[in-house]
């Protein structure tokens, strides 16, 4: 008799059904990957080849540790240039999200393959992170006519709104309730700007008077400063690394001229003419001539002017835009913006103290690139400016245009717009820059070369204003189509798409976690994780 | 020529004392204009009282618009309204679609304008207007079938009975797929259904199109959205003018 064989061991059930082999480590060729910076494309380490299927995470540690200067690693965002016969209108590079064989082996376009040597641009990000907008925590009305500016505080505590019912309100932003009414001005409040210590508050309005309050108490410090003869278009405050103390004021109008208000002794300092037009931004920049400060001016004349801000003397007309130019921005917009604070949240104890370290924070952003700008304009166009190259010399942008037959050259022209550039808007690090035009897209624009990066599409109306979260990761566009989006800037996709308010969004502002926005429907919107 | 006299006053100047005569016969005047007044009478008495009395209130106004001048009044502090962020306030005249949608969402809030159609009457059509009886059969006697003698709008993919089922025939010629609905922008844009005509149901049933006939419009070119962030394609429209005698829908989005 033959030996009986044991009977066929038990398999394992779960949940009735046998459990599934277990998968082979996948099969994943190796790439050679050179690692360069994204900053000055020098290479970070000697070619390295890998499994191409290294997750992100690990690509990270990685570079980290071939890199590694200091115990803390960074983050880093990996990215591929696609060669230019692969380049498509929608984006020029692909961004390592999962890992290198997922997505730039698997890409569609085929431009890859294992045998290339990969050159892997790594660029820096931020250490904190901004967690996305997902609900609209709360709807606030109270404005009875359309909302038209909105600005957070430096520390993001309090929310300006700005409506056409000529009142601003103030929001506090903790139990997002109405925290105070400012009345006084004759007209609609057209804009509203912090001062970058939070100490005061100024408003613009339709009546052509700029007005001053006190956000801790409601109350207007003094009488409306009075002077322009048309509307308000846009405020400006000198930065706090300069001037700590008293820092003055400037102010854009309709009427062509651009005037810079002491705040201190609340008199006109001087006025800024020359502009035959509607000056339609003005942004007081923190470098120029000798880093004491310089003032950009955008105008429907079509040029561009820059002028030293003590004393008002220009500097430089630059006329290249061929229709208004009705947007302006820096890279160090946000810096400035919110000058000594940081993501740490300390609070300067002095003004010294504060202006050191809002002075750390713009030599900071300013070591690796200097001050940039780029202006749009209804021409479809924009450019990117590096007037001051070399922050201590100012002889140096006058002696490139004197090479130039005296005109001065933009860094790069942006073009890919279809109609009117809305609104520009340049990343907190600066690496990157995004365009809203009216032709319904955003476009993402490399902050430093001004090279372009992808399409984003989505809006089904026009897009008005962008804003960045502080991490640089987060885009969020507001819409006459009601929405607000937030990009998702790996893959370019709209990451969340933000619907609610029933009319057109006019304005958009976005602090550590939170998402402001208002617009005709009268009802300011928090959106928030 | 014969201007005599004002070439003596050119060359000599008037008299001395002519301005002050006439500021006296000016001054005068009044006192010999109601000595007239009251010694008028008949017809002409009426016709001299009646001027006289406009004069008075024509000069009564223009005292009191003087007065409201003089008097130092409070600024009226009226704001303007349609606020618009400063990117948008050069930009007049582009307007669009939204101006309605706006307006008409107000409304809706206001809850004062109950739902209405534009169009809220409509001339009735009796069915002899609307038929015309087709004479069938070997010797024309018989008189069932109908033909529909106003617009129609006959959806993709319909087929005709067989001659003897077809009850109502809606001729080709007067088919139509395409409406001009008017809201700020103008669009031709085709229509995918005829969604209720106020006349009949059995009109509806036939998408007969009549002045006042409620249609529906893709308008996705228009870039509307709902509350909730989605695009809206299909709008209902009403349907404007009389299409059997134009040639041609026009219609209105009455809400938005």
């Amino acid at each position: 008799m033959a030996t009986l064989l044991p009977p066929p061991k038990r398999q394992k059930l779960y949940n009735g059904v046998p459990e599934p082999e277990k998968a082979l480590p996948e099969q994943s060729p190796n790439v050679i990957v050179q690692f360069v910076s994204e900053d000055d494309g020098s290479a970070l380490a000697p070619a390295v080849s890998l499994p191409a299927n290294v997750s992100r995470e690990d690509l990270q540690s990685l570079v980290n540790t071939l890199t590694s200067k200091t115990d803390e690693p960074v983050p880093f965002q990996f990215h591929v240039a696609l060669p230019a016969d692969a380049v498509t209108n929608e984006s020029t590079r692909i961004v390592v999200s999962k890992s290198i064989e997922a997505d730039v082996l698997s890409h569609p376009s085929h431009a890859f393959s294992p045998e290339d040597i990969l050159v892997v641009r790594c660029s820096p990000q931020s250490v904190f992170r901004v967690r996305p907008a997902t609900r609209c925590s709360s709807s606030l009305s109270g404005h009875t006519s359309p909302i038209l500016c909105a600005s957070f505080s430096p520390t993001g505590n309090l929310l300006a709104t700005g409506s056409g019912d000529t009142n601003a309100r103030l929001w506090d932003l903790f139990t997002e309730t109405p925290s105070h009414t400012l009345t006084g001005h004759r007209g609609w409040v057209l804009c509203v700007e912090w001062e970058a210590l939070e100490r005061k508050l100024a408003t613009g309005g339709h009546d052509g008077h700029v007005r001053i309050w006190d956000p801790e108490t409601g109350k207007p410090i003094g009488d409306a400063l009075k002077g322009h003869t048309k509307w308000i278009t846009s405020l400006s405050w000198e930065p706090i690394h300069i001037n700590p103390s008293s820092p003055r004021l400037a102010s854009s109008s309709k009427d062509g001229t651009v005037k810079v208000w002491a705040i201190a002794t609340r008199r006109l300092e001087y006025t800024l003419g020359g502009h035959t037009a509607s000056v339609n931004v003005v942004r007081w920049g923190g470098g120029g001539l000798n880093g004491k400060g310089v003032l950009y001016t955008a105008s429907s004349d079509r040029t561009v002017r820059i002028w030293d801000a003590n004393g008002g003397k220009i500097l430089h007309i630059l006329k290249d835009h061929a229709h208004w130019v009705t947007t302006l921005s820096l890279n160090t917009d946000f810096v400035l913006r919110t000058g000594p604070f940081d993501h740490t949240g300390k609070r300067p104890t002095s003004d010294e103290d504060a202006q050191s370290r809002a002075l750390a924070r713009y030599n900071a952003l300013v070591s690796s690139t200097s001050e940039l700008m780029i202006t749009g304009s209804d021409d479809h166009t924009l450019f990117l400016w590096s007037l001051f190259p070399s922050r201590s010399d100012s002889s140096v942008p006058s002696e490139t245009a004197a090479s130039n037959g005296g005109k001065l050259k933009p860094l790069a022209r942006l073009t890919g717009h279809q109609r009117q550039v809305a609104h520009v808007a340049f990343s907190p690090d600066g690496r990157w820059a995004a365009s809203a035009a009216w032709d319904n897209s955003v476009r993402l624009w490399e902050g430093r070369t001004g090279k372009f990066v992808a399409t984003l599409r989505g809006h089904i109306g026009a897009v008005y204003r962008l804003t960045w979260s502080a991490d640089s990761r987060l885009l969020v566009s507001a819409s006459k189509d009601t929405t607000l989006k937030i990009w998702d800037l790996k893959t370019y996709k709209i990451k969340t798409d933000l619907p609610g308010h029933t009319d057109e969004v006019y304005c958009v502002d976005f602090v550590a976690d939170k998402i402001v926005s208002g617009g005709r429907d009268r009802v300011v919107k928090i959106w928030k994780n | 020529m014969n201007e005599y006299i004002e070439e003596h006053i050119k060359r000599h100047g008037r008299r001395l004392d002519y301005y002050e005569r006439k500021r006296k016969r000016e001054a005068r005047s009044v006192h010999r204009q109601s000595a007239v007044a009251q010694k008028a009478f008949g017809l002409k008495a009426k016709l001299l009282h009646a001027k006289r009395h406009a004069e008075k209130v024509q000069l009564k106004k223009t005292l009191k618009a003087h007065d409201e001048r003089n008097v130092k009044q409070k600024d009226s502090s009226n704001v303007p309204d349609g606020a618009l962020p400063t990117f948008l306030l050069d930009r007049e005249g582009q307007k669009d679609a939204k101006a309605l949608s706006t307006a008409i969402k107000q409304k809706r809030k206001d809850k004062a304008a109950k739902y209405a159609v534009p169009l809220p009457k409509v001339r009735g059509i009796a069915e002899d207007e609307m038929f015309k009886v087709m004479r069938t059969g070997k010797s024309k006697k018989k008189s069932w079938k109908r033909m529909v003698t106003k617009a129609t709008f006959v959806g993709e993919g319909f087929t005709r009975k067989p001659v003897k089922m077809e009850r109502f025939v809606r001729p080709m010629a007067l088919r139509y797929k395409k409406a001009n609905p008017t809201s700020r922008q103008r669009s031709n844009s085709k229509f995918s259904a005829s969604r209720k005509n106020p006349q009949s149901p059995m009109y509806t049933q036939l998408g007969v199109l009549t002045k006042g006939t409620v249609i529906e419009v893709n308008v996705s070119e228009l870039g509307m959205v709902t509350a909730g962030g989605k695009v809206v394609f299909g709008k209902y429209a009403q349907v404007t003018n009389n299409p059997e005698n134009d040639g041609c829908i026009n219609a209105v989005l009455p809400v938005v």
